[in-house]
């Protein structure tokens, strides 16, 4: 596992100077047009995404082929992909939480609660990108797979427009209780939907050949 | 004599392809290359061996053990035909994976042959040679104290003296009789060097699996005219090719053959010359 972290994070360090520049550049738009609640959510989902990176470095250059001789197992393999996602997905919280907590300070707008709430969030949603599409890469490769994951989005983004329809239609009220809940909820829930993810990516990359 | 590796009626079906019923073992403190024209199924025989393919048939053992754990892998290092490593990787870097891989990977050794085969440490892989990527990819095998060595056409690409001194490497390495290594090669010429035994593949199919002392020593081509071919016994025919003004035909004794036919020439045949017969000429 360490070994399959270790290829990773040298693999990615030459896209992670772009990605800093780019990440930069956008958060300062995005700081002088608009309010800084998006910024960490968006830039941990963008840290995320790096994973899709790394199986195009590894399709690339034939790394799974080479990585299965090693002493390392196909599950192990499998979960190694889902430990660098969360590692990113961290890493582009901490970047997000460091780049609010700068602009707070300097417009004297310090909100403790708020900087948590949006790391938390940062962490669940970027994660959750990631369990998405671990498992689509590994079925389809990393060039089908993005468009495929363009269209996941795209359906999961009407799913979330329907329950919120659903509710509206019903006047069901979105209550501080319903929001609390569902709060505590949403890791049990990510836990679950993780295992899934990781069950059938496996099955997906114990079917590949090489 | 045990046997380092032993597979059995391996077979692999594609829709245009089968690797048909391959079965050979290498004993231990050996040397067996892997022989056959583009496309005959040596990489797809290595792929079944390492489990990268999943076969439709047949059984694969590593010293009388299937490849179900982590730790015999650890005592087996494999060069692929290309580059297996993103191109920003360096030596150093690439050191660091393989001592996080492997519990028995010796640093020293893996310094040592990256000074031995001249890598520089922090230089990228995308700005090495063909040859330096194999010799990194050597390296990386070569360090972590395997016992079997699986290389597909791990020699291409090198420079003759290179490749001497990586012959070398590995006639130092089954000095160990504990080692043995499986290679596959178009260099026919390196494997009658360092071969112990040739296994040719043609089409999926083994024509023939045979210690190469034999094969040196005992096949021969008989080159004889038409009307002498005519009269040869069929029986002593392994192939047999029609050139220009003459036929030749592969034997499997050939003293035996040139006592009986006085009036062909029977020379000795190299591993090339036998794999052309048997590739383009005609079997009985």
């Amino acid at each position: 596992m360490k070994s399959l972290l270790l290829k990773d994070i040298y693999n990615i360090r030459q896209n992670m100077k772009q990605m800093l520049l780019i990440l930069l550049f956008i958060s300062a738009c995005m700081f002088f047009n608009s309010s800084p609640s998006g910024v960490m959510v968006f830039v941990s989902v963008l840290f995320t995404m790096m994973t899709v990176t790394t199986f195009a470095i590894d399709e690339q250059s034939h790394w799974e082929k080479y990585a299965l001789i090693m002493p390392i197992s196909r599950k192990t393999y499998v979960m190694e992909k889902y430990m660098i996602c969360l590692m990113f997905t961290l890493a582009g919280m901490v970047f997000g939480f460091i780049e609010t907590f700068i602009y707070q300070l300097a417009t004297h707008s310090l909100d403790a609660v708020f900087l948590g709430s949006c790391a938390f969030i940062s962490i669940m949603l970027g994660f959750v990108c990631g369990i998405l599409y671990i498992p689509i890469l590994f079925r389809f490769g990393s060039e089908q797979a993005r468009l495929i994951i363009i269209g996941v989005i795209a359906f999961l983004g009407l799913v979330g427009y329907l329950i919120y329809w659903f509710f509206k239609a019903l006047s069901i009220p979105v209550t501080r209780q319903l929001l609390t809940a569902a709060g505590f909820l949403s890791p049990i829930l990510l836990l679950l939907f993780a295992a899934i993810s990781y069950l059938l990516s496996v099955r997906f990359f114990q079917a590949k050949e090489f | 004599m045990d046997n380092a590796l032993q597979v059995e009626h391996l077979q692999k079906n594609y829709s245009d392809f089968t690797l048909n019923n391959i079965t050979f073992s290498l004993p231990k403190g050996c040397i067996m290359g892997l022989i056959g024209e583009n496309g005959a199924g040596k990489s797809t025989t290595i792929k079944g061996i390492l489990n990268l393919i999943r076969t439709d048939e047949g059984k694969v053992a590593f010293w009388g053990n299937p490849l179900s754990s982590q730790i015999q892998k650890e005592d087996i290092g494999v060069v692929f035909d290309q580059m297996n490593f993103y191109g920003t990787l360096t030596p150093g870097q690439l050191g660091k994976i393989g001592a996080a891989a492997y519990r028995n990977w010796d640093q020293k050794t893996y310094e040592n042959y990256l000074k031995r085969f001249s890598l520089p440490d922090k230089k990228a892989l995308k700005n090495f040679s063909r040859g330096m990527q194999v010799k990194q990819a050597l390296a990386m095998a070569l360090s972590h104290h395997a016992k079997l060595l699986i290389l597909d056409e791990a020699t291409s690409g090198l420079d003759p003296i290179m490749r001497d001194e990586i012959l070398d490497i590995f006639l130092d390495f089954v000095q160990d009789e504990e080692h043995s290594i499986l290679i596959s090669s178009h260099i026919t010429s390196d494997l009658e060097k360092i071969a112990d035994y040739i296994t040719f593949i043609h089409q999926g199919n083994i024509i023939f699996s045979e210690n190469k002392d034999t094969l040196i020593y005992n096949y021969g081509i008989l080159r004889c005219g038409n009307d002498a071919f005519l009269a040869l016994d069929k029986t002593d025919i392994l192939a047999c090719r029609k050139m220009d003004y003459q036929w030749e035909v592969l034997v499997a004794d050939r003293k035996a053959a040139a006592s009986k036919y006085r009036n062909a020439a029977v020379d000795p045949a190299t591993i090339d010359e036998i794999m052309l017969l048997y590739v383009k000429g005609e079997r009985q």
